[in-house]
């Protein structure tokens, strides 16, 4: 069944009281509780703008000059006026209000002007009343005092919020209006003294004494306070669009060397962006986080979302993380903070397919694990391309996305078996018996002296070795024999020497089975040229492992295990 | 026929007449995941207990535990899931698995069995891992031996609470009330290691050493 609207005219009008104090304390509510007094830094002499309930307590008023306030409380704070800060603040209002009415004017710093023609379920007076509690709520939410007026024109509902409680809803206009005192139509000072010896204290007075009368007596001011005072008149309202811009900053003061302070500005931050968000119907895809320090730098820190969330709890979270493992060089003096917002997205995931549950939990958890381990040694391992041992690298896991795997039979039947791979290698002595010859050789990876070139390895391992350049290499006597698997692989040379003993400190003992070996390189137009030869072994104590030689120098890669 | 009062007085009744035909609903065994090895899913009664932490014992080098934990990942790939490899000492052969099953791991290369211990908390508190497999088995025996037995309860409780099937290898009993200890051993000979991973899974030996879940379903079928 379709809403009842409320066709009649009917208007709202948020006021923010003293809107630029509210602003500059805005993130830090308790700071009303202390005597503190606004100036406005722009001007020659700086006086105190507005001030707080502790100030005033203390006799801190507008207009004073600031030595003159401080001597009237020596604790009082005083803070800059920032009109950066309260034109952010009102953007804020206008977002959060743009999600109780799509036609919204900014009457004035401060105050908005709230057009409900239209709107759903405004038809009664609790209805109404209802809706200004939820606005007034929301203004809260954002940490601003505020007043709601609602009535039947623009200047009722603003006499209303100015002149009112907290939230008032008018439902007899005139009857409202007469009873307000004759300073809310905002006299001059001359007309407020002549009205004052007439004995007139109410709008309801002065509208009794006739228009014409007045206008005879006071002239054309007379006929401007009949219109502020008018219950029927509808002037149209100069609708803004809500700004897609999020913006939060704070200036600490004195500077901040500890995570608490900025943790608990980014969680005000963040509440702050998921209302304004909701309202607006965007979710948030990048923060952009800004700390402005001490020594003058600046440390600025892009912040990608795993996906476009709108949750204060998300959005903080991926500063909380990040924050938690940052060091500053210097205390921060400063922080802004603003994101990019997208569409939200809603997506399906398949029947059968994982997908991770919370993204953002996903990603708080990869980052963690980052910082406890380091950032490149956590993710998904991607095999490098290359024929080269054990060459892979990590990247951040997408499973989602990750391809699916056939289960056909067979398939394991090209893989290669599984061992247990030694980071970094094991250094390993090995003896190798050359073939054709009745003598073997023995090469020690951790002995510097014997590291050989990569040609000097290949004459050692030829049939025809000799031994060159007086390079430290032990003969010794031959072995049992051993017996080779033989190999079908294009990279097979089965007429090789082979590695008859090897001791490390993995494994050690005379080696009974070998297969091998697996001559692979690469890079070989490049500094970065490498060549190996893989050999995998079975020792007499019955461990198997895969033997390397790189350059002249044995490792023992991996184990079976 | 004698008649009854409750339904425990029925589920006895059935019990008597219709014997192990009848299999209670309540009394069958806690949902497994496959291991990828039939010998092991079967001995397993499915494969690994959810909602639990598991042992597998591998005892010295060549113990084939390493089979073990690739046939997971394979078999995990398979049916589309994910699972999270903490590696207390970096050793996982990432030339022995293809691209696809690659993708579908998270690798925690640790340093320590102390952060691998760490890390695997962290993975088992975040609820999007629904497998994680913990690698304690190159550690040494003096870092293992240091494991406090209040963590083994948290991971249990953290499973428990998430519904994670977590699996810890290990070179000698050291999971407190682990849901299941299966010790693994093989004769790791050259031939085997060369014919490939089929053939070096067939020379496993699995022997059930431990089994918490089973052992609360037969109580739970003998109290019913």
């Amino acid at each position: 069944m379709k809403e009842p609207m409320a066709m009649t005219p009917l208007f709202a009008v948020l006021h923010l009281l003293e809107f630029p104090l509210q602003s500059a304390l805005r993130h830090h509510p308790e700071l009303w509780d202390q005597p503190i007094a606004l100036v406005d830094p722009t001007q020659r002499v700086a006086r105190v703008i507005a001030a707080t309930p502790g100030a005033r307590a203390a006799g801190v008023v507008e207009g004073l000059m600031t030595p003159q306030a401080l001597a009237r409380c020596r604790e009082l704070l005083i803070r800059p006026r920032s009109v950066d800060g309260e034109s952010s603040t009102m953007e804020a209002i206008v977002q959060v209000a743009f999600g109780f009415s799509p036609a919204i004017e900014d009457t004035a710093p401060g105050l908005l002007t709230l057009d409900l023609r239209g709107l759903p379920g405004l038809l009664e007076q609790s209805q109404r009343h209802g809706w200004a509690e939820r606005l007034k709520g929301a203004m809260d939410a954002l940490g601003l005092r505020s007043r709601v007026g609602v009535g039947p024109t623009p200047n009722v509902a603003r006499l209303a919020a100015l002149w009112s409680e907290e939230v008032f809803v008018v439902d007899d206009a005139t009857g409202f209006v007469s009873t307000l005192p004759i300073a809310a139509l905002e006299p001059t000072a001359h007309v407020a003294e002549i009205l004052g010896q007439w004995g007139v204290r109410t709008v309801g007075e002065f509208l009794a004494l006739g228009r014409a009368d007045l206008a005879d007596r006071l002239g054309l001011e007379a006929l401007a306070l009949f219109a502020s005072a008018s219950t029927t008149s509808v002037r149209p309202v100069r609708q803004i669009r809500p700004p897609q811009r999020f913006e939060e900053f704070w200036e600490f003061d004195p500077a901040v060397e500890t995570l608490e302070p900025l943790l608990f500005l980014c969680r005000r931050f963040t509440d702050s962006f998921a209302q304004r968000l909701e309202a607006l119907g965007l979710a948030a895809e990048h923060l952009i986080l800004r700390l402005r320090l001490e020594s003058g730098q600046d440390h600025r820190k892009r912040l990608r979302l795993p996906e476009p969330a709108r949750r204060s709890e998300a959005l903080f979270q991926c500063l909380q993380t990040y924050l938690e493992t940052l060091r500053t060089e210097a205390p921060v003096v400063g922080v802004d903070l603003s994101l990019e917002s997208t569409r939200s997205r809603q997506r399906q995931f398949s029947l059968f397919e994982a997908a991770v549950r919370d993204a953002h939990q996903f990603q708080e958890t990869l980052a963690r694990l980052s910082a406890l381990v380091g950032g490149d040694r956590v993710g998904s391992p991607v095999r490098e391309d290359s024929h080269r041992t054990d060459a892979f690298r990590l990247v951040s896991p997408d499973f989602e996305n990750a391809p699916t795997v056939e289960s056909r039979p067979g398939r394991w039947l090209q893989a290669p078996t599984p061992m247990r791979r030694l980071r970094p290698p094991s250094p390993a002595r090995v003896e190798i018996r050359v073939l054709g010859g009745s003598s073997s050789t023995s090469i020690t990876a951790s002995d510097p002296a014997s590291r050989l070139s990569p040609d000097h390895v290949l004459a050692l391992l030829s049939p025809t070795f000799r031994k060159e350049g007086g390079k430290p290499m032990t003969v010794t006597a031959p072995g049992p024999p051993v017996s080779r698997i033989p190999e079908t692989g294009p990279n097979s040379a089965s007429q090789s020497p082979q590695p008859v003993f090897v001791s490390s400190a993995v494994a050690s003992g005379r080696i009974r089975r070998v297969q091998g070996p697996v001559r692979r390189s690469g890079h070989w137009w490049e500094a970065q040229a490498w060549a190996e030869e893989v050999w995998q072994v079975e020792t007499d104590r019955g461990q198997v492992l895969s033997l390397v030689c790189r350059e002249g120098c044995w490792t023992v890669d991996a184990v079976a295990d | 026929m004698p008649e009854a009062s409750n339904i425990v007085d029925l589920r006895k009744l059935l019990a008597e007449r219709f014997g192990a035909s009848v299999r209670l609903r309540n009394a069958t065994t806690p949902e497994a995941i496959p291991t990828g090895i039939p010998a092991l899913d079967s001995l397993l009664e499915g494969g690994w207990p959810k909602s639990g932490v598991s042992e597998l014992v591998g005892q010295g080098i060549g113990s084939g535990s390493v089979q073990v934990l690739h046939a997971w990942i394979r078999k995990t790939a398979q049916e589309g899931q994910f699972l999270a490899v903490v590696d207390a000492a970096d050793s996982l052969d990432v030339d022995a698995l293809e691209p696809q099953e690659l993708a579908r791991i998270l690798w925690v290369r640790a340093r320590s069995a102390d952060e691998a211990l760490r890390a695997a908390d962290l993975l088992l508190r975040d609820r999007n891992f629904p497998r994680v497999l913990i690698d304690l088995k190159p550690c040494p025996t003096k870092a293992l031996g240091r494991i406090s037995g209040s963590i083994w309860h948290r991971f249990r409780r953290l499973t428990e609470h998430h519904g994670t099937t977590a699996v810890v290898l290990t070179p000698f009993p050291l999971v407190s009330g682990a849901a299941c200890r299966v010790q693994v051993s093989a004769d790791p000979v050259l031939d085997r290691i060369h014919s490939g991973p089929e053939s070096a899974l067939e020379s496993l030996r699995f022997e059930l050493v431990r089994s918490g879940i089973l052992q609360a379903g037969l109580d739970r079928r003998m109290a019913g």
